[in-house]
């Protein structure tokens, strides 16, 4: 039986009207002016046009053979095995099936691997080159908030406080601390032991004894060397995600990328228990307040609930700024503080949803309060405080004596409009400024 | 290999019998064209003489037919974590080429989406993770302050380097989509260099920038003619039936009118933001929670901006369409589109919306619609001898479009 054909020879754009036949394993194709034979086994389905005709021909060659629809049913009874529909259906499942497992590979590296490896390689990160990471991380810092003069006493104080700790944790760096102006309570450690305390922060506090349990929580972040590891794992991250993603910028991709924020915040948060434990064996072993950690947290929790309840209820001149809950995490600035603080949470007033608990980069700071409490009442402590009066009166002076807070509503104004003229651009730079900063 | 060697022999039967038919033509060429084409195709072919047949463009697309392409991918493209999206942009394609018929036979586009993925993964290791490794090596070794000295002064020169990247990827880019489109089974083709056309676009595009725009006209058309003119259907090449004089003439009247709307819509929005936001700040009133009124009012005087330049460009851009096809040719072939700014602008606008509303993953029926109006409202006049036109020996490139991907403009059809 043959079929009414079109054949494209593959070496000239003229199209044959033709007659296709098939016989002991030839196809054989003729018209009044030519005859082709291709055997079967040298064939190729194309891919099925839109208009359902079959197009097959040599692999290899540009010639081909399009069957017109009303005309397929014929043909796949004369050609079944070529044209076996199954056939292009098993490759499609197989070739979907291998790039989700490709996929799933990828994924299970990143979420599994990555983390388990970068433990390990940054341990074996030589310090020079943290130290390094850790003095360009600093003068980002230098960038984006004001150097605030600290008094001799001050930072003596704070040295002084620094190298106990220094002491008792092994850590590998020098630890270098330092004051900065910023609108929000928080501290955070950079590579290399350099650990940024803001004056905010300070003022929460009542007592040198709770910043001795900050400063032993980042200490035992700098001693573990989780902010490397976190490095490590960040840069390892994003590089693959965006091999898997391809820089693009579609739903797909966007959605690819909040799922890696999500992933990032669950290491953290296990670092941050971590560092909670380090940090009361510190406080042990310096013969300082075992009760500060939970002091602290204890004045964050109150700080937190004050910061959420702010707006119906008065709650006096210590409720200051409004801190944008994902500081620490900020996509922009991955070696500035790789989210190691101990800050404020964005926290809801009452609820706490499975949302707010996902979102969390550190574990739910009344529980961290508790369990702190918990262990600091099992030990004792000689009752010495961190540092002197004088020394602790010092710090608190740091930073106070700026009339910035006048010029600030301006100056987010102007920071949010030209944020949003340069939408786009970077918005990440958005979450960098705190918005909404009110003079205390 | 071997396949294609042991398919020559029998091809080769054909040229001879080609010829033949090409030469005896009266009896064959009226039979393929009454046959082959049962829809309208017939007419035309019908008084062909010796010498060429005329040629006529269908575009049968649908939103039914793309719509089922366009849901699988997404699909797809969540569960691989977007690894489908080259195999899935290479079934928008095949769906686009083909339900685009010349003379009654479709376009076919062969590439395929490992094609596509290979040369992505080949430049992302040998270009970009080089480049990368490079600048955070720097960072690493180098004292901070030069480091930061260094990445500023190479500041420039990085940039440079990034548009170049940019102008090679639309060429290589172009290359590959033309060599993978046939039709009757002749490859179409890009010659020339990518090089030569990137360095023309960085210069044109310096010189946009130091007109304030002016020159965007003549940017386009020149550009669009370093393309065109070395663009190949077989062995016959597109020629610009314009000299350089005289090229973007004919559209400056709308592109000075898109110019000034520009300026107008700029302090138009400006205005409006003022006089919106002036109340509030006489009040002084800069209390944080007015922070996101402020913020939708500069949307909105945003919108006033796009709304109204968005408007008044339409002429500009129907017109470059336009002329962009108007300065075509094939042979004898001469193209024309009909394009017009109402016709053009509703095609914009349900884009516009349909990528909205469906979070960019409606893009292949953005594609699809743009596609469409170009198939449909395009013509020739003349005639040309499709028979006579020979196959390239040039395959094209061997994978895709590595480097517009990165670039994340790959997704173009």
């Amino acid at each position: 039986m043959d079929i009414a054909a079109h054949y494209s020879d593959g070496l000239s754009a003229k199209l044959h009207q033709v007659k296709l036949g098939v016989r002991d394993d030839i196809v054989s194709i003729t018209n009044d002016e030519l005859s082709v034979n291709w055997p079967m086994n040298s064939l190729r389905q194309h891919p099925a046009p839109a208009d359902r005709s079959i197009v097959f021909g040599p692999r290899n060659s540009d010639a081909f053979i399009s069957v017109a629809p009303q005309h397929t049913d014929a043909l796949r009874a004369l050609l079944p095995v070529l044209l076996d529909p199954k056939r292009q259906r098993r490759s499609t499942w197989l070739l979907g099936g291998s790039l989700t497992a490709l996929a799933a590979g990828l994924a299970g590296f990143m979420v599994f691997g990555l983390p388990a490896l970068s433990g390990p390689l940054a341990d074996i990160t030589p310090l020079e080159i943290e130290a390094r990471m850790g003095a360009q991380s600093n003068q980002f810092v230098s960038m984006f908030s004001n150097e605030c003069e600290a008094s001799e006493l001050a930072q003596a104080s704070l040295d002084e406080l620094g190298q106990r700790l220094e002491d008792v944790s092994n850590s590998p760096f020098e630890l270098k601390l330092r004051v900065v102006d910023a609108g929000f309570p928080n501290a955070f450690a950079l590579p290399g032991g350099w650990i940024v305390i803001t004056d905010d922060l300070i003022d929460l506090m009542e007592t040198p004894d709770e910043l001795a349990g900050v400063l032993a929580h980042e200490t035992a972040h700098v001693s573990q060397r989780h902010v490397m590891a976190g490095q490590i794992r960040e840069m390892g991250f994003g590089m693959l995600l965006e091999l898997l993603l391809g820089g693009g910028s579609g739903a797909g991709q966007e959605l690819a990328r909040a799922g890696a924020s999500l992933e990032s915040i669950r290491h953290t948060r296990s670092a941050e228990t971590e560092a909670d434990d380090y940090a009361l064996q510190y406080l042990v072993d310096a013969d300082l307040d075992p009760h500060g950690l939970a002091d602290f947290f204890d004045r964050l929790s109150l700080y937190i609930e004050g910061q959420s309840g702010g707006e119906t209820s008065n709650t006096g001149p210590e409720t200051g700024p409004e801190t944008s809950g994902d500081e620490p995490a900020d996509p922009e600035a991955p070696e500035e503080s790789v989210d190691v603080s101990v800050t404020a949470e964005p926290a809801e007033p009452q609820s706490d949803g499975w949302l707010e608990a996902l979102l969390r980069t550190h574990p739910e700071t009344r529980a961290r309060a508790a369990s702190a409490r918990a262990a600091a009442d099992a030990i004792g402590w000689s009752g010495d405080p961190a540092m002197t009066a004088a020394g602790w009166a010092a710090l608190g002076d740091v930073c106070t004596d700026e009339d910035i807070a006048s010029d600030q509503a301006t100056e987010d104004l102007v920071e949010t409009v030209r944020d949003v003229l340069n939408l786009g651009d970077d918005d990440d730079e958005t979450e960098e400024t705190p918005v909404g900063e009110a003079p205390d | 290999m071997s396949h294609d060697d042991k398919g020559a022999p029998e091809n080769g039967v054909d040229p001879a019998v080609s010829q033949e038919a090409a030469a005896g033509d009266g009896i064959a060429g009226a039979g393929v064209s009454t046959q082959m084409s049962g829809d309208g195709g017939a007419g035309p072919e019908g008084t062909a003489t010796r010498s060429g047949e005329s040629i006529s463009f269908e575009q049968t697309a649908t939103w039914g037919g793309v719509f089922p392409i366009a849901a699988l991918n997404a699909l797809l493209n969540i569960v691989t974590l977007t690894l489908w999206r080259f195999w899935g942009r290479t079934r928008v394609r095949r769906y686009m080429w083909s339900t685009t018929l010349i003379n009654g036979t479709p376009l076919t586009y062969t590439g395929s989406g490992a094609e596509l993925f290979r040369s992505f993964i080949f430049v992302m290791l040998l270009i970009f993770l080089p480049i990368y490794g490079g600048i955070f090596a720097l960072q690493l070794y180098l004292p901070p302050e030069q480091a930061m000295m260094i990445l500023g002064l190479a500041y420039i020169p990085i940039l440079f380097a990034f548009s170049w990247l940019m102008g090679m990827a639309i060429w290589i880019a172009r290359r590959y989509r033309l060599s993978r489109t046939t039709w009757r089974g002749i490859r179409f083709g890009q010659a020339g260099s990518a090089n030569a056309f990137s360095w023309a676009s960085i210069g044109y595009g310096f010189l946009v920038a130091v007109t304030m725009g002016w020159f965007e006209p003549v940017k386009e058309m020149r550009l669009s003619r370093r393309l065109w003119g070395e663009t190949f259907f077989g062995d016959k090449n597109f020629d610009i039936t314009q000299s350089d004089e005289g090229l973007a003439g004919p559209l400056y009247p709308t592109f000075a009118l898109s110019w000034f709307a520009g300026v107008i819509a700029y302090f138009a929005a400006i205005g409006v933001y003022i006089a919106m936001i002036g109340p509030m700040l006489e009040a002084g009133n800069t209390a944080p929670t007015m922070n996101m009124e402020m913020i939708l009012k500069l949307y909105l005087a945003m919108l006033v901006f796009f709304v109204l330049y968005g408007f008044f460009s339409l002429p500009y851009h129907a017109a470059l369409l336009r002329r962009k096809v108007a300065i075509l040719g094939l042979g004898e072939l001469r193209f024309s589109l009909r394009a017009d700014m109402f016709s053009l602008g509703w095609i914009y606008l349900v884009n516009m919306f349909i990528l909205i509303f469906t979070l960019g993953l409606g893009l292949p029926i953005a594609q699809m619609r743009v596609w469409r109006y170009v198939f449909r409202r395009l013509e020739a006049e003349g005639q040309i001898d499709i028979d006579a036109i020979k196959q390239t020996a040039d395959r094209g490139p061997k994978s895709g479009e590595g480097l517009a991907d990165a670039f994340d403009i790959g997704n173009v059809i």
